[in-house]
Parts: C-alpha cells; structure tokens; sequence
C-alpha cells in the first residue's frame, strides 16, 4: 500500500481502521501476533507508530522528512486514557544539538514536521493489553498561529540554551508546548557537542516532545461537540 | 345436442405446483430453508450454501448426506412424494425438519433446476433437471457422494413474483438468517455460506448447542439455562436485559429443533425477565423447547415456521417459570429477587404489564388516595411518596386523563369510588395555563421532588412536571426538526463504539446509510459482525451509542417496505427516551429552568413524552385551598 493520493484518501484509511484493536490490525497486515502482557514496552510503543504507519502508507524514509513526504503529512500516534486525556508526551523529532544554533524555527525539522500531523489516538490504559487496545478517530491538525508562536517560543528558548553550550542545563522543565528529554536507545549513549567553553565534549542525545498539556488541548478541541 | 363444457376443471400439476410454490418459496432464503432441512434429514454433518446475487440468479446447496436412488431422485420432485411421512399416524410424530413432499417440485416449478445425487454405494449419480416444471430425462452422471441441488433463475417462470424480490444485499441477509437458524438448531453442523464468491458465513462444528450460541452471539456473555417441567424441557442462552432490542428478531426460537416463529413463546421469554426488561424488548439469545411430538403440530403452516401448541398456554407458563428461577438464582438477579406475588401477579395472574412499567419509570403522581387526611399536609409536594401504590388497573392513561383537559369527572367514571377525591384543576384544563407562548418559561421553580419531579409555581397553581418525560419530549422535538432538516449535529466518538452485530445488520447499515447518516450516525463496517459508530447525534449523547444504533435499526428492520426515512422518524421516539434525562438524575434549579424554556420551543403535543405519557400535572390554589378549608 503506498502513500495515500490526497488527505482525503488518508482521512478514508485512517476511518477504516478506527474501532479495530491492535491485534486485529496486525493480524489484517500479516504482523505476528503481540505479546499479551503489558509490562514494559518501549519496543511495543514503536511498533504501535509502526503498525499505523504501514496502515495509512507510511513509507518510513528519512528521519528528516514527515512520514507522508508528497503529502507533507507527519502521522502521529497519541495513547489516550479512558478520560480522554493524552497519557504520554509525543516524541517529535530529535534535538540536532549541532545545528540547533544555525536554523531558524521555520527551516527546522520541527517545523516541518508539525506542519501538519495526522493524530491517531490509540487507547492505552496500564490494565489493557497491547493487542487489545483500541484505534481511535484520526484527526488532522495544523497550529493555529497562537499554537505556532508557542512553539516558536520553546523552540527558540531551547535553542539559546544550545547556542550558549549550556547543554546540562536542557531538562524536561524548559518549554509550555514544547519539551526536551533524552532520547537514545540507552542511557549510556552520548554525542560530541560544543560546550559553553567552546570545547567538544560529549552529551546525551535529546528529543523535542510535545507536552500533555499541549496534545491534550488538541484533542479538545477535536472532540468538542458542536455548539447547541 | 352436447352438454357445455364445464365451467370447473381440475387443474394441472404445473400449476397446482407453482400455486404451491407460492406458499413454499417467498423467496431465495424459502429455496435455502427447504433445501437446507432436506439436507440435515439426510443425515449431512457438512453442507455448502452458494449464492449469487442473493440467490435470485443461483441457489446451489451442497451436502455429503446419504444420496438417493436413481428412482427416489426422480420421484423426489414429484408433488407429495416423500421418504418421511407414510400414514396419518406419523403426520402426529413428525421427527424430521421436512415431510410434507411438496418443497422440490414447488421450487423446480418456478426456476431452473437441477439435483444430482449418490449413494456411497452406487458407482454413479443420477442428474434430474427441470425447467419452469418441464422435467428432462434423468441421466447417470458421476458425482461425489451425497446431494447438490442448483436453482437457477428462480421465479423466471413467475415475473410477477420475481419483481417482488428485494435488493441483493436484503436478500443474502434473509438467507444467512435462515442458515444461522439452521446453525443453531445443529450445532454439530459444518455449515458454509457463500455468496458472489466471497465467504459469507460459517458455522464449525461446536460441542454442544450453548456453544453454538455463544459463537453466534459474539462477545454478549450469554447465561445458560436448562430446565424441565414435565415433559417439556428446556433449553436457552440468553443475553443480558440491559442489552435488550426492541423486537424479538435477535431470539431465535426452536420447537423440537425446528426454528420457529412464535410471539407468544418470545413474550413468555421477556416474561421471565420481569420488569428488568422494558415493555416491546427482548434479550438476544436462543431458546429450545422440547416436547413430545405429539404435543405440537408442525403442519400449521406451508413453511413449518409456525407450530401449534396441544396445550399452549402451559407450554408458555412453563418456559417463563423455568427461565425466571434460573434468571433469579444466577447473574441477572430478575424476578426472584423481587417480591413473588407481585413479579407473578403481574406477570401471570392476568394483570396488565402496562401498571408495572408505569411505576417503574416514574410515571405520574398516582392521585387515588392524595384526599386523605393527613397525605397532603403541609404543602402537599412530598404527598406523592406517601402515597399508597395505585391500584393496578389504575395505569398511567387514566392518569393523563385526571392532568389535563379531560378532568378529574372522565377519571371518576373509571374509578367507581373515587369520585370526590380527586385534586382537580379548576383552571378548566391545563391547555388554558400552559397553551399562551413562554408559559412553562415564566413557572417559578420551587424545586426537584425525589429526584424525579420539578415542582413549580404558575400564576393559578402549582405545577408538577416529569423531567424525564419532559426532556424526553424536549429532545424528540429538536432531534425530529433537526432529522427534518438534515442538520443533525454530530458528536464525534474520540474511540469508535464497537458493536457486534449479524451479518443482516451489517448489510442493513450498507442499505441504509443514507438515512443512518442523516440521523447523525456515521458508522462502517470492521469485521463480517462488527459495526463501528464514528459519530452520533449530539442531542442524544447522554445515551449509549450502541443502543441507539440498534434502537434505528431494529426499527429500520421493522419498517419492511416503508421508507428508511420513515422508520428514523420513529425510532427518534426510542432515542429520545434513552437519551433523555433519567428518573433519578439530580437537577440544579438553572437546569430546571433550562428545561422549563426548552418546553416553550415544543409546539404540539408538548403535554404528553413521545410514548404517551403525560409530562404535566396541575392543581390550581383554589382546590388547595378548599381542600385545606380556607
């Protein structure tokens, strides 16, 4: 299945699978079957983003393009609770600490791939099984010019903190829409960054995520019922 | 000189056929039915059922029974021949599904037909093919053991039925309802359903019939029960109350194995439940009855869908009774966990059902008693709840009667004995307080009674409303404007409802998507059973979104051949009513208000909830003040 002709075409596939569980999507798209207990998944997590991606015609190419190019369309998983509220932050894209400093917010991978984002929210309750969590109704999203100033803000904010080689002083408190943590396969991972003297040295790669606060907004205003 | 002809004639087999086939075969599911039984009587543990196009192009049923003879073959299609019935004696032991002999000649008459058939121990098969009812030499042919039937073209003989026939898709749906009957009656049966090539139902053999009917139920948790009395015996899986349709069309009946269709036997199943299941519902499910065959006649109808009962009325006491005690003793804690004199008094002793739904759903201040010293003291307002229980045959009809125009003279009539105390309005009816615009606006709320009540003050009188009936009301109106207008506002579902449903209601929300959509619904199929609802009506969102998709299409099923639009405007009425505000609900006094300008927008009938009940009850300050001696 390739990428989708037009947002509508993707909208009509999103619509498709909202209602299926986990499980039965995989089971439509030849992926083996999941594990049934919940405990600790960061790999599960992945391979939820995977699972959608592939549904809607992701190809999964470069990390800096969204995942929909032609479309210019980034597909973003959202786990909601039963009360409707975003349970984790949503992973963006990762920090460039080297370059942060050079690009403006508009060229920036961020940017681009905030552009526009198609959010599927996928149910995620700790007692719920992974393949029996459920597909939600998609939804696509632009920034609003005050949704896009906020996170220009954050951005702008951050990438100060970068210039200034105050790297260490990057923590997850920074940003209202936006914020930083790090982001590797394990902890240990490092890489050579500038430091406030000007000298290399090595630091934990980071991510920029989108805040609770922020997604849960979103999906207010996406599910908000229409005035009487 | 030569006698006139006569004017009677015997008519001739072609026609005494096709005028048979009119009773037998209604349509392709009739053909499916027939064959199916003749196959099951056969002795078949597989069987493949193909359609195309419904089955008005093709019907071909395939079966490893035990074949026939060359001979029997031929004779098969013969009017009332049959291997099942020999004498009178044994039309009162029927034992197998068919026996009257008239099924394949009926059905060969009116299409293209064509039956090939083996035994295991023949070394070939006869082919017996009939056209219109012109039957061709029968010829040897070499085929797998057992039986396939193929009708083709069916009614090309009889146009005039042939139009009534309706769209493909309701046609497939009548014919895997027949299956799935079929199904349930035989749950070692592997049964297979094809239609225009793709698969479109199966049945794998289950261990037992309880198994059977969980599997067909999908994921509603069904209750097993079993019991006997005497020598009827009883079997049934039955569905949750709260998961109850409108209609019965999701509880399959079967007398003796055979699928029936039988309102009294339905209504003795709802019975059981007691009042946990609102008047017009029914749960989801399958009950067997097994009897001696010589206590049921299966020969009352050409397509042995109805039986007769030798004694039917203990035949429908005895189901409820077995039903309720294993209701009340297991999950749904029903009828025996009530009162028993009431639960059977009302149930089975002959008193309307109507009385007890009333009380349940905080129907209308029974006003019987409210003159006797010492109930109306004080203001009178908490009169209702020490009030005695009316009496039964005193229902909510009377009621509207004594609230408005009417008055309390026409309720006298009914009650011999109460006349004189009554609370009446003296205003001359309710119409002349609350016809002028805005009257129900400018009330003073005094406040909510037992949650259940808004008790206000009007310029000549207190006046009483039933919130639920009043919303219920408020709601049915806007919902029937906004249907009437297509500007049904929607409230999109952040996690699409899931609801399992049958093949049949699938293709129904195919068929009738327009009209669903126009309802507010936005709803797609997931899986063969499962429907997902993207989007309801926002008017009615303090209700279940699955019950109100069954709600539209119970009542959709129901409509038959009027207009889907038709159908959405009653099933609005259902709607409403579950969407409304509930008996029970804590309602500030803003909210009362709100409620109370809402009914200003309703214009006719705004006294009375969709379903009839009355919304409003008056007394006006002058009879409170006689009655009070000021």
């Amino acid at each position: 299945m390739g990428e989708p002709a037009s947002e509508a075409a993707l909208v009509a596939r999103a619509t498709a699978i909202a209602g299926l569980s986990l499980g039965e999507l995989a089971a439509r798209l030849g992926w083996p079957a999941w594990d049934d207990d919940t405990a600790g998944g960061t790999r599960r997590k992945g391979r939820v983003g995977q699972l959608v991606e592939e549904a809607l015609g992701a190809a999964g190419g470069s990390s800096r393009e969204p995942d929909l190019p032609t479309l210019g369309i980034e597909i973003k998983t959202l786990p909601v609770g039963r009360d409707g509220v975003p349970r984790e932050t949503t992973f963006v894209c990762t920090v460039p600490l080297n370059e942060l400093a050079s690009t403006s917010f508009e060229d920036s991978v961020l940017a681009r791939r905030l552009a526009r984002v198609l959010f599927v929210p996928v149910e995620s309750e700790p007692d719920l099984a992974f393949a029996q969590r459920r597909i939600g109704a998609a939804f696509l999203w632009s920034p609003s010019p005050l949704q896009q100033a906020l996170l220009r803000d954050d951005w702008e904010a951050i990438a100060r903190v970068v210039a200034a080689g105050d790297i260490h002083r990057l923590d997850a408190r920074l940003g209202v829409a936006l914020q930083t943590r790090p982001k590797a396969a394990h902890g240990g991972v490092r890489r050579i960054v500038v430091s406030e003297d000007g000298e290399l040295t090595w630091a934990q790669p980071r991510g920029f995520y989108l805040r609770r606060s922020f997604t849960a907004e979103l999906v207010r205003e996406a599910y908000a019922p229409p005035p009487q | 000189m030569t006698s006139p002809e006569p004017r009677i004639r015997l008519l001739d087999d072609a026609l005494i056929d096709q005028i048979a086939a009119g009773e037998v075969v209604e349509r392709p599911a009739s053909v499916v039915k027939e064959l199916l039984e003749n196959a099951l009587d056969a002795g078949a543990t597989t069987v493949t059922v193909t359609i195309v196009d419904g089955g008005a192009e093709s019907i071909t049923i395939n079966d490893d029974g035990h074949g026939m003879s060359a001979v029997d073959a031929v004779l098969a299609v013969r009017r009332h021949a049959t291997s099942k019935l020999r004498s009178f004696e044994d039309l009162t032991h029927i034992r197998t599904l068919g026996f009257r002999g008239e099924a394949l000649p009926s059905i060969a008459s009116v299409s293209r037909f064509e039956l090939t058939t083996r035994r295991a121990e023949d070394v070939e098969g006869v082919r017996v093919r009939i056209h219109g009812g012109e039957a061709d030499p029968a010829e040897p042919i070499g085929c797998a053991r057992g039986t396939t039937v193929q009708v083709r073209d069916l009614f090309y003989a009889v146009p005039a039925r042939r139009k009534f026939l309706k769209a493909r898709q309701t046609e497939t749906s009548h014919v895997l309802d027949v299956c799935r009957r079929v199904a349930l009656a035989h749950p070692a049966l592997r049964l297979h359903v094809f239609s225009n090539e793709r698969r479109a139902g199966e049945w794998l053999p289950a261990k037992d019939w309880f198994a059977r009917a969980q599997a067909n139920f999908g994921d509603e948790t069904l209750q097993r029960i079993e019991g006997e009395r005497g020598s009827l015996g009883v079997r049934a899986a039955l569905g949750a109350p709260e998961k109850a349709r409108t209609g019965a069309r999701n509880l399959y009946l079967f007398v003796n194995g055979r699928p029936v269709r039988d309102t009294a036997l339905a209504r003795a199943v709802t019975f059981a439940y007691g009042s946990v299941i609102s008047g017009g519902r029914y749960p989801a499910g399958v009950l067997h009855v097994d009897l001696p065959p010589e206590e049921v006649d299966v020969n009352a109808h050409p397509q042995k869908t109805e039986v007769r009962f030798a004694a039917g009325g203990a035949v429908y006491e005895s189901v409820t009774r077995v039903l309720a005690k294993e209701l009340g003793t297991q999950a749904f804690g029903g009828p025996a966990n009530r009162p028993a004199g009431s639960f059977w008094e009302a149930r089975l002793g002959g008193l309307g059902a109507a009385s007890e739904r009333t009380g349940s759903q905080g129907g209308p201040v029974p006003t019987g008693a409210a003159a006797a010293p010492g109930h109306v003291a004080g203001l009178g307002l908490s009169a209702a709840s020490a009030l005695p229980p009316a009496p039964v045959a005193y229902s909510a009809a009377p009621a509207h009667h004594a609230a408005w125009p009417a008055g309390s003279s026409h309720l006298a009539e009914r009650m011999p004995g109460a006349q004189g105390t009554l609370l009446q309005s003296v205003t001359g009816g309710a119409d002349a307080l609350l016809q002028p615009s805005g009257a129900f606006g400018r009330l003073r709320v005094l406040g909510q009674v037992r949650q259940m009540l808004i008790v206000c003050e009007g310029e000549e009188g207190l006046v009483v409303l039933d919130q639920h009936a009043a919303d219920e009301r408020v709601v049915y109106h806007r919902m029937k404007q906004a249907y009437a207008n297509a500007s049904v506002s929607t409230q999109r579902l952040l996690f699409p409802e899931r609801v399992e449903v049958t093949e049949a209601d699938v293709a129904l929300v195919e068929e009738a998507q327009e009209a669903i959509t126009r309802a507010g619904f936005e709803v797609s199929a997931i899986g063969a059973r499962t429907l997902a609802i993207h989007t309801m009506p926002t008017l009615l969102r303090r209700a279940a979104p699955a019950r109100l998709l069954r709600d539209l299409l119970d009542e959709i099923t129901r409509a038959g051949d009027r207009a889907y639009g038709d159908a959405v405007d009653m099933a609005i009425a259902t709607m409403a009513c579950h969407a409304a505000i509930r008996g029970g609900d804590p309602l500030s006094i803003p909210e009362c208000q709100a409620l109370l300008r809402a009914m200003d927008e309703v214009g006719e009938f705004r006294g009375h909830c969709p379903h009839g009940r009355p919304v409003v009850y008056d007394v006006s300050f002058r009879e409170l003040e006689k009655r009070l001696g000021r």
